[in-house]
């Protein structure tokens, strides 16, 4: 039994690790992992107020999780699975867990109350996601400490694992709690939080086995205090997404091709990385707060070396919470995410007569318009052509600074009824603010 | 180190440079071939230059410098025609080439230009190989007589090669005016912006002092007019391809096909004036034929 379990979590580990590390890439394939969290697929679904297709991929363990409780924890759940292996390594179980309260239930509430509020807070939090963020990393083309930040999450829960082994699954982790809930609500709930006080140990000196909640008061008083937790996690939703919607204007980070609009970003991206890890020209990087507060670690474009290729869509298959929108390939290459101004002072064309014009050969849409000045050709971007790729950045020969250079953008189409070409949303109760 | 490695490989150029040079004689001809069937048209115009046996020797590599930089379709006259290239590589190997290698730096992210271009599968169908050089592909060399361009990070493979083709698409270019081929070049070398940077026109004329291809090819079944070098732009059908050892020659000739005179793409005028070639259409035998 022993072994068949082991061999079990090794297995399970083994297929997580293959799917986030894309060892067999599929468009979209870096995506089912997070998207496999009941917890994400139900937080982004509230926050769109809309059910897409990728959040489907959260049915079956919100099913399971209705009929077996927390059963998926310590049987399928891959960072649990390293979770438990690593908390046995220093045999330290003599702590006392009675002293931490369930965290991971509050978490949860204000992760779904936020959502409520269309700005869902702490999705980084999923286990699922954090276990998404470290295999994905080895997937980056050219490695730089940037495309390992998303991997950090795993190693801070190594490392809370070997201070107090099992807090975090059993304490802390929201997606736990989550499946501890709706196993209650579930007709077969198998761990019953309220419906008969579980008593534990003062001390457990067995490896805990997840899933057994004790909840000190009745039902009655619990569901208060969860309902008001709720309340607070839509509250602070609410209030978040007001005090970051600072407009950085054409200041801000570019986005990749279909991000929603910035303070909706803020909370929706859970920053799994999967994203960066699925970008071919390996431009997408994490943001270090250069959008401003809320905009720490998630996606933002740089286009020092390369660009964002025409052909490709790859980011817009790879987000597990519709942060990024999935687009079709010609709506993609309709998407204007920047608007790309040429610097008249630095450019060699305008500035030292050179015969350059790097940015025209190389735009893909033709919006850069060549003007004659002192008898060269000089570049001049039409506004209402420019998709903001960067491909004129990232190769303007202009030194130590780029002469052209790709602002922000509300992004946009730059045809008419691009709506028609977007993969379809399965259903829409409210339209989306 | 590398003033060694220059040395050493221009001394294998030379050789190639003088024969060139003899063999287009004291008047330059170039024959320029009418048509509208690529294979039949490279064998007529090879067959002028002194057949493929003069340029293949058995057993040996041949180089193909084609024009792969754009993820573009084959008839929106970005790229070096497919046909055409698939009948180069098909004849160069029944010659008995040891291989045909086709190094092309694109411009485009490569899978996409090698793609959509369509000249990856056409390489791949006639038994070429075709590759994007990475860093460790490159060696640097001087080029002793270059103005602005002193020096440059080569494929090794264009610098090697026993028999090296130049076979450009002739296109409008914004910075340059025409990709032709002397132009065409720049797909070989690492660092392109630093021509642009430099004095594009002088950059590229230096360079050709230093390449000496066996023969130059010019695909000019459609030509594209505006909007080069990536487009799409405005097409022009000329149907014909260009032959010829001399490259300020060749591309002289071609410049005409864009209603332009030779010396108004400064290219060729500073190629002229250096001595690379002949410039001066009235001193140029253009010999017409049709396949």
């Amino acid at each position: 039994m022993h072994h068949q379990r082991t061999i079990l979590r090794i297995g399970i580990l083994a297929l997580a690790a293959i799917v986030s590390a894309q060892v067999f890439p599929l468009f979209s394939g870096v995506v089912i992992l997070p998207a496999a969290s009941p917890l994400l697929a139900i937080c982004a679904a509230i926050a769109a107020r809309s059910v897409s297709l990728v959040s489907l991929i959260g049915l079956p363990l919100l099913v399971l999780a209705l009929v077996r409780g927390r059963w998926f924890c310590h049987h399928l759940c891959p960072t649990g699975c390293l979770l438990i292996w690593v908390g046995k390594l220093l045999r330290r179980h003599h702590f006392r867990m009675q002293r931490f309260p369930v965290f991971g239930l509050g978490l949860c509430l204000v992760m779904l109350g936020s959502a409520l509020a269309g700005f869902p807070l702490l999705l980084n939090l999923d286990p699922l996601v954090q276990f998404n963020g470290f295999f994905s990393i080895w997937r980056s083309t050219d490695w730089t400490w940037m495309a390992g930040l998303p991997g950090l999450g795993l190693i801070m829960l190594i490392l809370i694992t070997l201070i107090w082994p099992h807090l975090w699954c059993e304490r802390i982790c929201p997606l736990g709690a989550l499946q501890a809930l709706l196993g209650i609500s579930g007709r077969f709930g198998r761990n019953v939080i309220g419906r008969k006080p579980v008593p534990q140990p003062a001390v457990s000196d067995t490896p805990v086995c997840p899933g057994s909640f004790s909840a000190p008061a009745g039902r009655g008083v619990a569901g208060r205090r969860m309902f008001l937790v709720l309340v607070f996690g839509a509250g602070l939703g609410w209030v978040l997404r007001r005090v970051g919607a600072t407009d950085l204007g054409s200041a801000g980070p570019i986005r990749p091709p279909g991000t929603v609009a910035e303070p909706v970003l803020w909370g929706l991206c859970s920053r799994c990385g999967s994203c960066m890890r699925t970008c071919p020209e390996n431009i997408i990087i994490p943001d270090l707060g250069t959008g401003g507060p809320g905009s720490w670690l998630t996606p933002r474009l740089d286009f020092s070396q390369r660009y964002c290729n025409e052909w490709c869509r790859l980011c817009t298959g790879a987000c597990p919470t519709g942060a990024i929108g999935r687009l079709s390939l010609e709506a993609k290459r309709a998407l204007s995410i920047g608007t790309a101004r040429v610097d008249r002072t630095r450019c060699l064309a305008w500035n030292e007569a050179q015969y350059c014009m790097v940015c025209h050969e190389f735009c893909s849409y033709q919006a850069v318009r060549i003007v004659e000045h002192n008898g060269v050709n000089c570049p001049e971007v039409d506004e209402a052509l420019c998709r903001g790729c960067g491909a004129c950045q990232s190769h303007c020969p202009a030194e130590p600074v780029r002469a052209i250079m790709v602002h922000a953008r509300e992004q946009a189409s730059l045809v008419a009824k691009p709506d028609k070409s977007r993969l379809p949303t399965i259903f829409v109760p409210f339209k989306r603010d | 180190m590398t003033g060694l490695a220059a040395t050493a490989v221009s001394s294998v150029c030379l050789p190639r440079m003088a024969w060139a040079a003899s063999g287009s004689g004291p008047t330059p001809t170039i024959y320029v071939v009418h048509g509208s069937d690529p294979g039949r048209m490279l064998a007529a115009g090879i067959a002028r230059l002194g057949g493929w046996k003069s340029f293949v020797k058995p057993r040996q590599n041949v180089v193909l410098k084609l024009n792969a930089a754009w993820a573009s379709l084959p008839e929106q006259g970005g790229n070096t025609s497919p046909a055409l290239v698939e009948c180069c590589i098909q004849e160069c190997l029944r010659s008995g080439a040891a291989e045909v290698v086709v190094p092309e730096k694109s411009c485009s992210p490569t899978k996409d230009a090698f793609e959509r271009s369509g000249i990856g599968a056409a390489v791949k169908r006639s038994g070429g190989r075709m590759y994007s050089p990475e860093r460790h592909h490159f060696q640097r060399v001087a080029i002793p007589r270059g103005v602005k361009l002193k020096e440059a990070d080569v494929v090794r493979d264009v610098l090697e090669a026993p028999c090296l083709i130049n076979m450009p698409v002739a296109k409008s270019h914004g910075g340059s005016t025409l990709t032709l081929s002397m132009k065409n070049w720049m797909g070989s070398v690492s660092d392109r912006g630093y021509w642009h940077a430099h004095n594009l026109h002088q950059c590229i004329a230096d360079f050709s002092t230093f390449i000496k291809p066996s023969f130059i090819v010019v695909d000019a079944l459609r030509i594209m007019t505006t909007n080069g070098p990536q487009g799409p732009g405005k097409l022009a059908y000329p149907n014909q391809l260009i032959f010829g050892m001399d490259p300020v020659a060749v591309d002289a000739y071609a410049a005409t096909l864009f209603g332009k005179q030779p010396f108004d793409v400064l290219y060729i005028k500073l190629a002229h004036d250096m001595g690379i070639g002949c410039g001066d259409l009235k001193q140029v035998q253009v010999v017409h034929m049709d396949a």
